[in-house]
């Protein structure tokens, strides 16, 4: 376990000294409590929680994106610059490797995030005036429980496929490529549907549109599909724990209910670590 | 297990195939503990590709590799407990100094945070790098970044010590720091198993040498054997060196009884004989055409000799 811890720290501190760090830290250290101290200043009547849900939307594309520049190249980097020759000449497996390199990266974008929310949700209960009960407080853990899993999921999707390729050009360009593709996978299911279910006269009545688009969130490979996007579900769940359940401001139920989504980050994690770790153990250092 | 051990590193039949191309090809050998051995040959012979198996870096095709008596593939991590090594080429972190890698490396051997202080101490002391410990590593040049390699390698206080290519990429002066801090190494009852295409520093340092050629272990023995036998296959030889060497001198010896040929290069003469035991025969003959003698010796091929000759074609 030490060994894991020494990796770990090194990891840590490493990403502490970064610049990709600093820079993003910065930016998203000035945007979301200016976003948030707005929206609390000119929407009336809202709770904490109501303007920590308005800046998510913001929030979740740095989320992302930390979560992918942190650890892209955790691995082909040290392969790249023969550090890892040195470091698995030591009594380590790469397992501990691995997940020391997991942790470290994590631990670093939670450095940032949480201290920024906890800020920006000062900043709002201090511009609304309005104190957060214990069940909004424990609401807002919830969220950054949910926020830190997805980031884990998007820390552990860039460290496949940097265990997997052989460039950091390859493995930022192959991290945001499946950013995109895992998140375009729902909303390519949709709509091939759409056509099929949605006819005229649907179009013309809201009701049935809506209940029409239920009946197409209630298949299972539309499911399957949403349950695929880490991003999807990160920001499911955590509108769902912030008061917020409908699907991107529609009305429109989510296809899967909060626990699944928490359930389909976790399982993701999972088998991103483990492809990961699968990867990395096969494969020749060369 | 330690205790009973007899062959610090033991492969049979080990091979490495990279897709058609094979790198070693069933590689047999055995490097006993305590010995300076001298992994020798030619860029490209598969040097690297082996020490790589040996540590787990990479997996064989086939064949079986233990070291400190653990299989690589199966119990590569306790190997490495007792294994110091240096990669040929290998990378720091540019943002730690010298004592905050050797921390790092220090708690993954386990060692508490005292030990780890005491031995780094020592070890940046005897690499040298006292007065730039606290310097970043992209300041180091390379010769002090090898140092330091040398260093993290002797953090466990190792049974093995694997080098590969030490001195690769070093300036002369940096060279003979590291052959020297090397050949001080070999005192520390450690096994040293040196990889290296350099035969002068190989023969500095190691006692047995094995090599290789396009992934073939051809030989495996002591230098003192192969200079004999080597000795034997292309002839005795006996240098002279003398003052103002004159074609008197060379018929002079030329007629001795037992002298084959003689080769004269600037105030030396290279005698091809029968036996070494017309020494003072030669040295008599070059006395009476009126040389000097300085020096006369017989002439043990040297490493590099053996090298040829025995990866020639």
């Amino acid at each position: 376990m030490h060994k894991i811890l020494a990796i770990t720290k090194k990891e840590f501190y490493e990403h502490l000294k970064s610049k990709r760090l600093v820079i993003f830290g910065v930016i998203f250290g000035a945007i979301i409590p200016l976003t948030m101290g707005l929206t609390a200043y000119y929407t009336k009547g809202v709770s904490p929680n109501d303007v920590l849900a308005g800046s998510h939307g913001l929030a979740t594309f740095f989320y992302v994106i930390l979560g992918i520049a942190m650890a892209y190249d955790v691995i082909v980097r040290e392969k790249k610059e023969k550090s890892l020759y040195t470091l698995l000449s030591k009594p380590i497996s790469r397992e501990e490797v691995v997940i020391g390199k997991f942790l470290g990266s994590l631990l670093s974008i939670c450095a940032i995030i949480i201290p920024v929310l906890i800020i920006g949700y000062l900043i709002a209960i201090a511009i609304t005036h309005n104190t957060p009960s214990v069940a909004d407080i424990g609401a807002v853990s919830s969220y950054l429980g949910i926020i830190l899993l997805g980031i884990a999921c998007y820390v552990g999707l860039a460290m496949a496929i940097s265990s997997a390729v052989r460039s950091s050009t390859t493995a930022i360009l192959s991290a945001i490529g499946a950013w995109f593709g895992l998140g375009m996978i729902y909303s390519i299911v949709s709509l091939a549907l759409m056509p099929q279910m949605l006819t005229p006269q649907v179009y013309a009545d809201p009701t049935l549109m809506q209940a029409k688009m239920e009946e197409i969130n209630s298949l299972w490979y539309v499911k399957l599909a949403y349950a695929m996007n880490p991003g999807g579900c990160m920001d499911g769940a955590a509108y769902s724990v912030l008061g917020l359940k409908s699907l991107m401001g529609q009305g429109l139920r989510y296809p899967l209910s909060t626990n699944s989504m928490i359930i389909s980050l976790v399982i993701f994690l999972a088998v991103a670590i483990g492809i990961t770790l699968g990867v990395f153990r096969s494969k020749d250092l060369t | 297990m330690l205790g009973e051990l007899m062959n610090v590193i033991e492969t049979i039949g080990l091979t490495k195939r990279f897709k058609n191309i094979s790198a070693v090809e069933d590689l047999s050998l055995k490097v006993g503990e305590g010995d300076l051995f001298g992994f020798l040959g030619p860029n490209g012979a598969g040097k690297t590709t082996t020490i790589n198996m040996l540590m787990g870096f990479i997996k064989p095709t086939d064949g079986t590799a233990k070291v400190l008596g653990y299989d690589v593939r199966t119990d590569g991590k306790k190997a490495r407990e007792k294994i110091g090594f240096l990669p040929e080429e290998f990378g720091f972190y540019d943002n730690f100094n010298a004592i905050e890698h050797l921390d790092y490396y220090g708690t993954l051997y386990g060692m508490d945070k005292r030990e780890r202080e005491t031995k780094i101490e020592e070890l940046i002391k005897s690499a040298g790098l006292e007065e730039r410990q606290e310097s970043k590593l992209r300041e180091y040049s390379h010769g002090m970044k090898q140092r330091l390699g040398i260093a993290q390698a002797l953090l466990n206080d190792p049974r093995l010590l694997i080098l590969d290519e030490p001195t690769s990429g070093l300036d002369p002066r940096a060279t003979h720091d590291m052959r020297e801090l090397i050949k001080g190494l070999s005192r520390r009852n450690v096994t040293l198993f040196l990889s290296s295409h350099l035969l002068y520093e190989v023969q500095q340092i190691c006692d047995v040498v094995g090599i290789l050629d396009r992934g073939h272990l051809i030989r495996v023995d002591k230098i003192d054997n192969l200079s004999r036998e080597i000795g034997k296959d292309i002839g005795t030889y006996i240098l002279v060196t003398c003052t103002n060497v004159t074609k008197e001198i060379v018929v002079a010896v030329e007629k001795v009884d037992g002298v084959l040929s003689v080769e004269q290069d600037g105030d030396k003469l290279r005698v091809k004989v029968d036996d070494v035991v017309i020494s003072p025969e030669i040295n008599a003959a070059i006395i009476s055409a009126r040389g000097r003698v300085k020096t006369i010796a017989e002439a043990t091929p040297d490493l590099e000799d053996i090298f040829m000759r025995l990866t020639r074609g």
